[in-house]
């Protein structure tokens, strides 16, 4: 596999013109693939822009109306300020609920009584739909901040918390008997065995809390005081101004994607070695 | 013959070591000596607990009963000197090869230049030069080996304890690994436990052979092999007292697991 022996000359020859193929072949079909985007790129818009311009506008707008739109809110309406506010808030939620969620999920891991005593209570709040819990919340907490900080924080807390748990879980008992063989102790333990193990889960978990911590943002500003985007969509749909809904929604989906990239760049860059089978 | 015989002196020793996992006795009154320089095969085949023996001497878990030392003393846990290669390598995924094998060596506190050092010196010795930043996910069940072969020989134990190194490993690659081991070996002489149930690999590789019987595990027969070293793969099988050896062993263990020949 490593060592590759010297060809001869005619040899080397056919090598080059063997890789020379391979590359152009493979150049080939990502080209393809990036047609095939590209097309249906332009399907679903202009289907979208066709459809938007012979309907009713408080039904739905074209896509051009719909940017111009979001221009208009970002430099003109209240769209940057809302932005700014949403997502602070979501990133604050975000970093509360994962430290919680990171947390709870090694304790229950490692430490069977405390799974014991607590795994049901994080079992049965994970199966009720939080949205069930907002007045509550509210009546607790009131309309503000706190409470948006701890519902955006509640929706992020219980995936991290189960992934991180199951990551806990599934640690080699191979490697670590290979670690206690090195005379390995309880800290070298951790550094070298458990938490590598885990890394991979608490991304995965990171991955499905930004989706979660997005849907508790919109949730805690509707439900609660009306404010950042929630606001504008509440605002503009009461307003039945379509266009101003969608390029919140617009708006949102690029944050939502923008996350989850940084996300996967966070595994690549935390655990290189967790690459195959870990999906997109 | 590769050891002197008359005044061979224990590396380790079992003594009358029993083990029960639940209500099954795996190991029975085991005793045995591996003397000190020496190769020792523990053939049988699956389930006479030769494994679990090598556990035990490793000190990862504890007999039931009897006792093991290692030079002279009672080993309570995983001796400093002494190292273990494992049956499916046991490598970290999160660890380049490099990082693999410094391992033992950074849990030791050993200095920095002097574990890369030797880290160079073992990728070297098992030929993984130029893979020292791969992941072993990328690596074949060969070279995973030579990894934990290397990370095993870095930290330069006395005692060498192998469980079925090779039986993860394709055939081709079995044999050449086989080989290699020998030349490495014959260079250091560590004392040596290995775990098989090759006969030919147990005769390749040994000074001795201890075949273990099943139900319960326990030692049966010992028998010396006679064939001089250096010695090669290829050698060995050419042998005159290969065969008749292999033959004696391959009845001792079918008479060990309760089998007519």
């Amino acid at each position: 596999m490593a060592v590759r022996e010297p060809l001869p000359e005619g040899r080397a020859d056919l090598r080059e013109r063997v890789r020379r193929r391979r590359r152009a072949e493979e150049r080939r079909e990502r080209n393809r693939y990036l047609l095939i985007r590209l097309l249906s790129f332009v399907v679903v818009l202009g289907a979208w822009q066709i459809y938007g311009a012979n309907s009713l506008e408080i039904i739905f707008s074209p896509f051009t109306s719909v940017i111009a739109h979001l221009v208009h809110l970002l430099f003109f309406g209240k769209l940057a300020g809302a932005i700014l506010y949403s997502v602070s808030m979501f990133l604050g939620g975000l970093v509360i609920g994962s430290l919680v969620g990171v947390t709870l999920g090694v304790a229950m891991g490692r430490f069977a009584g405390f799974e014991a005593a607590v795994g049901m209570y994080v079992y049965a709040i994970y199966s009720t739909p939080l949205v069930a819990l907002i007045p509550l919340i509210s009546l607790w907490f009131g309309f503000g901040i706190t409470a948006q900080l701890i519902i955006i924080s509640m929706f992020v807390m219980f995936p991290v918390t189960i992934a991180v748990y199951n990551g806990v879980r599934s640690v080699e008992p191979a490697l670590v008997e290979v670690a206690r063989s090195f005379r390995a102790g309880e800290r070298a333990m951790w550094r070298h065995v458990i938490i590598p193990s885990v890394v991979p889960y608490i991304v995965t978990g990171l991955s499905q809390g930004v989706a979660m911590g997005l849907v508790g943002m919109f949730i805690s500003e509707i439900y609660t005081a009306l404010s950042g985007m929630g606001q504008i969509l509440a605002f503009s749909a009461n307003a039945y101004k379509t266009a101003d809904m969608l390029a919140v929604l617009l708006t949102v989906m690029i944050l939502g994607v923008f996350f989850r990239t940084v996300i996967e760049e966070l595994r690549k860059r935390l655990a290189p070695w967790f690459d195959k089978g870990s999906g997109k | 013959m590769s050891v002197a015989s008359g005044t061979r002196q224990a590396k380790a020793a079992a003594t009358h070591i029993s083990k029960w996992y639940g209500d099954l006795e795996v190991l029975h009154d085991v005793s045995l000596e591996v003397y000190q320089h020496e190769f020792l095969c523990l053939l049988g085949p699956s389930g006479c607990g030769k494994t679990t023996l090598l556990r035990i001497l490793d000190g990862l878990i504890r007999a039931d009963d009897g006792t093991i030392t290692l030079d002279g003393e009672v080993v309570t846990g995983p001796p400093a000197n002494a190292a273990m290669v494992f049956q499916q390598f046991g490598l970290f995924p999160w660890k380049t090869v490099s990082q693999n094998v410094a391992f033992p060596m950074v849990l030791a506190g050993t200095p920095r230049q002097s574990i890369a050092e030797k880290v160079r010196w073992a990728v070297e010795l098992v030929g993984l030069k130029g893979f020292e930043d791969a992941f072993p996910d990328n690596l074949s069940g060969g070279m995973r080996q030579r990894v934990g072969i290397a990370r095993a020989l870095a930290v330069g134990p006395d005692l060498l304890l192998m469980d079925e190194p090779f039986a993860s490993v394709d055939a081709y690659t079995r044999e050449l690994l086989q080989g290699e081991l020998l030349s490495i070996w014959e260079r250091f002489r560590q004392t040596v436990v290995f775990v098989t149930h090759s006969i030919d690999e147990a005769i390749t590789l040994a000074d001795r052979i201890v075949v273990m019987k099943t139900k319960p595990g326990e030692v049966y027969h010992t028998f010396d092999v006679p064939i001089e070293r250096p010695r090669t793969v290829t050698a060995v099988r050419q042998h005159p007292e290969y065969g008749p050896l292999r033959e004696t062993i391959w009845e001792d263990m079918l008479a060990g697991s309760g089998r007519q020949a």
